[in-house]
């Protein structure tokens, strides 16, 4: 399902705290669609966010995929 | 405008530069641990920001509130409605992610001053006490309460720290 990109949902997200997320300001990467910076696979935080829970997403790592759709 | 004002202009412009510049410097120079080098930047960066007062204050650039408000809404509201739009789509057809992101970040945040600006204008000595929270990364703006996430860039709370005039 895609995520729209709204400030509700950007501020439920958990990209900010999650240990791969690349050194940029973007985040909400499920929304707003992958890094341009490679990913360093720490660990995905994404199963453990609401709006992963609310829109029925099951992939981890948008920051690399991209959004969800 | 003559050239001492074009003149003043530009070097308003360029102090208030160098003043940002140097303390970006100051603070990866105490990351590389190297304090005293840190301490020179911000003392040149606190030299600057007088310097550019200075300028701005014979160039006339500094009015009573009232009109300072009104400045200030009509630069939020260039901003927002006009530069960064271009230069979003810019970087866009250029492929600049990081540029993009920048751009439009600063963007959500001049919406935001802009409005709080206009309510001062509106209410003035009526305000009411606010407290109000800036993103560290990317200076999202809010008032009275920080999201668990910054709307624009989703860093966490902790990193939206009240702001201490």
């Amino acid at each position: 399902m895609m995520v729209p990109d709204t400030f509700e949902d950007a501020a439920r997200c958990v990209c900010g705290r999650c240990p791969s997320k690349p050194e940029e300001m973007k985040g909400f990467y499920c929304a707003r669609g992958e890094s341009t910076k490679d990913i360093m696979k720490r660990g995905c935080i994404c199963g453990e966010c609401d709006v992963q829970i609310d829109y029925d997403l099951m992939t981890e790592y948008y920051c690399e995929v991209g959004a969800a759709v | 405008m003559s050239d001492t004002m074009k003149n003043l202009a530009d070097a308003f412009a360029g102090e208030s530069q160098a003043n940002r510049s140097y303390l970006a410097f100051a603070k990866a120079a105490e990351d590389e641990g190297l304090a005293e080098v840190a301490k020179r930047f911000r003392v040149a960066a606190a030299s600057e920001t007088v310097h550019a007062l200075n300028h701005l204050k014979v160039m006339g650039g500094i009015k009573d509130t009232a009109a300072n408000l009104v400045a200030a809404m009509g630069g939020e509201n260039h901003e927002h409605t006009s530069m960064y739009p271009g230069f979003i789509e810019q970087a866009k057809a250029e492929g600049n992610e990081d540029a993009k992101f920048s751009f439009w970040a600063a963007n959500e945040a001049e919406k935001v001053h802009e409005k709080m600006f206009a309510l001062a204008a509106d209410k003035m000595a009526d305000l009411p006490e606010s407290t109000f929270y800036v993103c560290e990364v990317c200076g999202m703006t809010y008032e009275n309460d920080a999201p668990d996430a910054c709307v624009v860039c989703s860093a966490p709370k902790s990193q939206i720290p009240e702001f201490v005039a």
